[in-house]
């Protein structure tokens, strides 16, 4: 188990750029772009959300070998943690309270990629509206920030 | 993500391959546990293959040996949509084209902070595509594909021929650039007789020229294009530079301090930049460096069809290089206030009233004419004599002298044309226009130019 500190909560929870990956029973890796990351009070597990659209194999991973990754990077800074976990449930029709998460985290991330010159018509369709939740327990967290010290457990 | 779908050929998307949005890649442990990071460069091999940069993950590069198999999400930059390639390792290179592309890309965007060990690419992991199918997403059509205009190239071809001297040239390079391909801002740099450093002498789209500014071979992007004869493009500053400043921070390098007397020409915020270098039987002449606000503004195509140009340029330059003609006659002004000429033989520079106006070869050669404007009131000179002085004592000019008096011509203009310039009054030959009365010095020692 590893617990979330607060600054690492912010980063988490700011415009960051987000990605997630899981495995199959045959190893096979599945990527997927994600949103609206989210540490749990205690810092113990985290929530993230794909587009539903996008989520076939992701959810069938997250079903049999339950094994996820999630890496969320700053695009103004470049600051980048990986966390490392096992999914503990999927939720798959978010309440309000979450869809409006996600259009904050949305928003937010525009702002930050808007910053280094990515154009909003670009931004806009990296993603679709219907998304569905993971949540994971989190076990290990990485530095993933360009350099020597990338993969470096925190 | 892996989805059902339409299989996409990697040729029909190339600009997903710019690195202008970074790519995400996904592999697996012997465990069976994800990993997750983000690659800067996937280059596109051919239809079947690609190659990724091998510098920071190790995690990366340790589940790749134990399981071959990963999934790259590609961004496309002008659509936003979205590729997901399915890849299997195959092996690693340390060297051959494909490495020295990537490595010479790599260098370039640490070029921009003057760091140069902490983007070392240690390979890159060669991998065939199982896969490569579009990602679902609310716009899924592509843009219509931007083909070239030929008869815009052939047009440019027959500037090219006609050309009868260098200015005309370059001038004409810069026109087409920004005619055939929409670029307009771009500049010429030129290689000194040393080979070790280029100067500008031509630009289009900027608030000042940057006539006279230089760099040395290895020297930031522009001479890092120079130095290994590639091409660089870079696609998206603004996040190269916060990925090596990131990468900086992480390994506390140290920048390098930059030294220009005179500015480059350059816009308020380059997003993209494309640096090709102008070569004749693969000696460099010099580099074409274009420059975008936007980013993702140069893409594969476009760096194919400048380096056309640039090498047709290149080989005209050549061709140009013996015309020269000769002659001589007068003009002066009557402004009383004597302009301080001060001549450092060291370096060659020259100041005007206190201030840093040109040095090295240019230098020489614009003291040589003012003093023959001071002893004897010639105003009328031709290229040919200053090739043929050998009190100039100056290094073998061969095809260099025209582009030192350009350039020369193009300092004047803008630091001092209303004391002294050089007006062009036919082929090879121009004349020394001086509006007030002169104060030669020579200095004994070395200019500080700080």
């Amino acid at each position: 188990m590893y617990v979330v500190s607060e600054e690492l909560r912010e980063l988490i929870e700011s415009g960051v750029a987000v990605s997630v990956a899981t495995a199959d029973v045959s190893g096979r890796p599945h990527l997927n772009t994600a949103w609206g990351p989210r540490v749990s009070p205690d810092g113990a597990t985290a929530s993230v959300f794909i587009d539903r659209a996008r989520s076939q194999f992701t959810l069938e991973d997250v079903d049999t070998t339950k094994r996820i990754a999630m890496t969320v990077g700053d695009p103004v800074s470049y600051r980048s943690i990986q966390l490392k976990g096992t999914a503990t449930g999927v939720v798959l029709e978010p309440d309000g309270d979450d869809r409006d998460w996600v259009r904050l985290h949305r928003e937010a991330f525009m702002v930050s990629a808007a910053l280094v010159g990515d154009p909003p018509a670009l931004l806009r369709n990296l993603w679709t509206e219907d998304v569905v939740r993971i949540d994971f327990a989190i076990e290990q967290a990485f530095d993933q920030t360009p350099g020597p010290d990338a993969g470096r457990p925190l | 993500m892996t989805v059902l779908g339409e299989q996409v050929r990697l040729r029909d998307i190339p600009t997903c391959f710019d690195g202008v949005i970074p790519s995400a890649i996904a592999t697996v442990d012997s465990d069976g546990t994800p990993n997750v990071t983000y690659l800067s460069i996937v280059h596109r091999i051919d239809d079947e293959h690609v190659a990724l940069s091998r510098q920071f993950f190790k995690k990366t590069e340790h589940n790749t040996i134990v399981n071959p198999l990963a999934e790259v999400g590609l961004v496309e930059p002008e659509t936003g949509r979205m590729f997901m390639l399915d890849l299997e390792y195959t092996h690693t290179e340390t060297e051959g084209p494909v490495f020295e592309r990537m490595r010479t890309h790599l260098d370039a965007v640490a070029a921009q902070q003057g760091m140069a060990n902490v983007f070392k690419l240690k390979g890159v992991d060669i991998c065939r595509v199982l896969s490569c199918v579009m990602a679902p997403c609310d716009f899924p059509e592509p843009l219509p594909p931007r083909t070239p205009d030929l008869e815009k190239a052939e047009a440019f071809s027959r500037v090219v021929g006609d050309a009868d001297d260098l200015e005309a040239l370059l001038h004409g390079t810069l026109q087409a650039c920004e005619e055939l391909l929409g670029f307009t801002h771009g500049f010429v740099m030129l290689v000194d007789e040393s080979g070790q450093r280029l100067y500008t002498v031509a630009s289009a789209g900027y608030s000042s020229s940057g006539a006279g500014s230089e760099v040395s071979a290895g020297e930031g992007i522009i001479g890092l294009a120079a130095a290994r004869r590639q091409s660089v493009r870079v696609t998206n500053m603004a996040r190269d530079l916060a990925y090596s400043r990131a990468a900086q921070a992480s390994a506390s390098g140290e920048h390098a301090p930059r030294d220009t007397t005179i500015p480059l020409p350059g816009l308020p915020t380059v997003q993209s930049q494309l640096v090709t270098p102008m070569l004749v039987r693969r000696e460099l002449v010099g580099v074409l460096v274009m420059q975008s606000e936007r980013a993702g503004a140069f893409t594969a195509q476009d760096e194919w069809l400048v380096g056309m140009l640039a090498s047709q340029v290149a080989l005209a330059m050549e061709a140009l290089g013996g015309i020269e003609r000769t002659t001589a006659a007068a003009e002066t002004s009557d402004d009383e206030r004597p302009v301080h000429v001060k001549y450092y033989p060291d370096d060659e520079s020259i100041f005007l009233d206190n201030e840093y106006l040109i040095k090295g070869v240019a230098g020489g050669i614009l003291w040589r004419l003012l003093r023959e404007y001071q002893d004897e009131r010639r105003v009328e000179f031709s290229n040919r004599e200053i090739r043929l002085d050998h009190t100039l004592a100056l290094p073998d000019l061969k095809d260099n002298l025209e582009a030192r008096l350009i350039l020369l011509r193009k300092r004047l203009d803008e630091r001092c044309g209303s004391v002294i310039r050089m007006e062009k009054t036919g082929r090879g030959r121009f004349r020394l226009v001086v509006a007030r009365p002169l104060a030669l010095v020579a200095a004994a020692g070395t200019a500080d130019e700080g």
